[in-house]
């Protein structure tokens, strides 16, 4: 059973010096979904 | 980071709390199937059992039962594991099982007696048999011991470590067991002094306003108290499983921190559309409970990071590369991550239901009931269940196999699937104006009511697929506890980056949080509560009709 990482090479690390632009992206989207959806459900609060 | 091995006495302790919770997720389970085949309109209970019952069962022995037995038998297992557990302390947690498992066979056989149909949230002026609260009280009870042992486990660590942080996990426990306390204060007050006495025919009326402002005093913390142990998963032991480490330790104590100050003082975002209680304070705890989302934003961005830090340090370079190498294949993590995509729409709902315009779309209608399946039911749940594909093993000193593996996964994607069907037919449904908590009617022929039909058909499709994932669940569960191959099954605790910066000793300034807990509290209640005291109509008498006894 695999439960870890697939590991193609170790890379050099240090906290505090992360890129993490999936993250920023993810959690971008994540906000976006948030707006969208109450703005949506106004909408329809509006409408009725 | 120092670890104590548990003993025999200790893993019998925390899997006994385990068979509880899962016998409760099998009866649990049947009566959620037969509450969506009634609402079909094409299916009547057999021998005259009542649809309110059903409900009560299914509400009492899921929300309750088997939450509460699950996490005070997981955090046993975690403080034992990382703070100690001593055996004066064990056998006082025995103590705390048997008083918690006798409230609930008092409750249950209420229940079943039909002197309980109340529901899970025993509004009043329903009423139940006294011995129905005297149950759910003493639950309460053995939580408190619980409670009580954990606090002294923490306490006596502390002073063998000082100046040394606590460690992650027992830190968590012990937020949630604050919560916890100062939350039951609430329910506490209202069945000792208000229900019960009114119950017994002490006290002729009761003031309904009252007790439901101190339910839900006591119901959303409710809410945290379940998500919270999923968080401790999610923050400590998810990493080690993906083979990474804790992305920030500071960070996860923080949002521990506000999750214990903003998830009690909101309660009024249950009740928006109850008179009696003052608009101004309404907008107080609604604004209260929009801070709720930052923690749980927080929570989003950590893990999000934990994934991608851990990925990239393998060495996967690419936008999202890291994300397709995550364990996929290990149901540990897999029914994990499902629990925290269903929370994503879920957590979504939750900021709709508690907007004060948006509330009196929704409220009382089948969406909330929808709304809390995807929080409580899909992402507490899973994870509870990733929980124990390695804790029941680690626990009764057998191994997680392949083939158990390889049902775990199918179990979530069952899951997911019944999840789906169910929750997004119970969303549309209560859009449309669909009643929640009531049986099936056509309310005399009410036009609206013919758009309901095909969604509550839906939702017993969704909802037999998820029974088959609990008789799944619970098959896992007795190969695990009694079949599987004898061995070592790993309990995973993640560990700090090597170069982690030392974590604030704020975080650990207990009087601090406390203190501001508390006075948010008395802030957003005092005054209101004193105007429900002072100005509510005159009591109510007891109804034992439509539903109660």
């Amino acid at each position: 059973m695999k439960t870890e990482f697939e590991t193609k090479q170790q890379t050099e690390f240090k906290h505090g010096e992360e890129k993490l632009p999936g993250t920023l992206i993810a959690v971008l989207l994540l906000g976006i979904a948030m707006v969208v959806s109450w703005f949506g459900a106004y909408g329809l609060f509006l409408s009725r | 980071m120092q670890e104590f091995p548990l003993t025999k006495p200790q893993k019998k302790l925390s899997m006994s709390f385990m068979y509880v919770a899962f016998i409760s997720l099998l009866i649990g389970g049947l009566m959620g199937l037969l509450q969506v085949l009634v609402r079909t309109g094409k299916f009547t209970l057999p021998f005259g059992i009542d649809y309110y019952q059903v409900l009560t069962v299914h509400g009492v022995i899921l929300a309750l039962v088997m939450t509460t037995f699950f996490i005070i038998g997981f955090q046993y297992s975690i403080m034992a594991k990382t703070v100690g557990m001593t055996d004066k302390q064990r056998r006082l947690a025995w103590l705390s099982f048997w008083v918690m498992l006798a409230g609930t066979i008092l409750a249950a056989a209420m229940i079943l007696l039909g002197q309980g149909s109340v529901l899970y949230t025993f509004y009043t002026p329903l009423r139940a048999h006294p011995i129905f609260y005297i149950g759910l009280t003493l639950v309460i009870v053995g939580t408190w011991i619980a409670a009580g042992i954990n606090f002294r486990q923490l306490y006596l660590w502390k002073k063998e470590h000082k100046d040394e942080k606590s460690p992650l996990l027992a830190f968590m426990v012990t937020i949630n067991m604050i919560m916890w306390c100062i939350a039951t204060l609430g329910l506490a007050a209202s069945v000792l002094f208000h229900i019960l006495p009114w119950s017994l025919g002490y006290k002729a009326t009761i003031n309904v306003l009252l007790t439901r402002t101190l339910f839900w005093y006591f119901g959303h913390p409710l809410v945290y108290f379940w998500l919270l142990p999923a968080y401790m998963a999610w923050y400590a032991i998810l990493p080690k499983i993906i083979g990474g480490k804790i992305f920030s330790d500071g960070l996860a104590r923080l949002s521990f921190i506000l999750f214990l100050m903003f998830s009690i003082p909101v309660g009024f975002h249950h009740q928006l559309t109850e008179p009696g209680i003052d608009p101004l304070w309404k907008y107080i705890q609604v604004t209260l409970t929009m801070a709720v989302v930052v923690p749980t934003l927080m929570t989003a961005f950590s893990l999000f990071a934990t994934f991608e830090t851990t990925g990239r340090k393998k060495g996967y370079t690419s936008l999202f590369g890291w994300f397709k190498k995550l364990p996929w294949k290990d149901a540990r993590f897999f029914a994990m991550f499902v629990g925290m995509l269903f929370f994503i729409p879920g957590g979504i709902g939750g900021i709709i239901n508690a907007s004060h315009q948006l509330n009196q779309m929704v409220h009382n209608t089948v969406w909330v009931t929808g709304h809390f399946h995807l929080t409580v039911a899909t992402a507490v749940m899973l994870t509870f269940f990733a929980i124990a594909y390695w804790l029941v093993p680690h626990l009764t000193g057998r191994t997680l196999t392949p083939g158990i593996n390889r049902l775990g996964i199918i179990q979530t994607i069952t899951w997911g699937v019944g999840m789906l069907i169910m929750s997004g037919a119970m969303h549309i449904a209560g859009l449309l104006g669909a009643p929640r908590r009531s049986a099936f009617s056509m309310y005399d022929g009410g036009e609206q009511v013919t758009t309901w039909i095909g969604y509550q058909i839906m939702q017993a499709v969704g909802g037999a697929i998820l029974f088959i994932g609990i008789l799944l669940m619970v098959f896992i569960f007795i190969r695990l506890a009694f079949f599987a191959p004898k061995g070592e099954q790993e309990y995973p605790i993640a560990e700090e980056e090597d170069h982690a910066p030392p974590t604030p000793k704020i975080l650990e300034n207990w009087k601090l949080w406390i203190g501001l807990t508390a006075a948010l509290i008395l802030f957003a209640y005092t005054i209101p509560v004193i105007d429900i005291i002072q100005h509510s109509p005159p009591g109510s008498e007891p109804f034992d009709w439509p539903v109660g006894r």
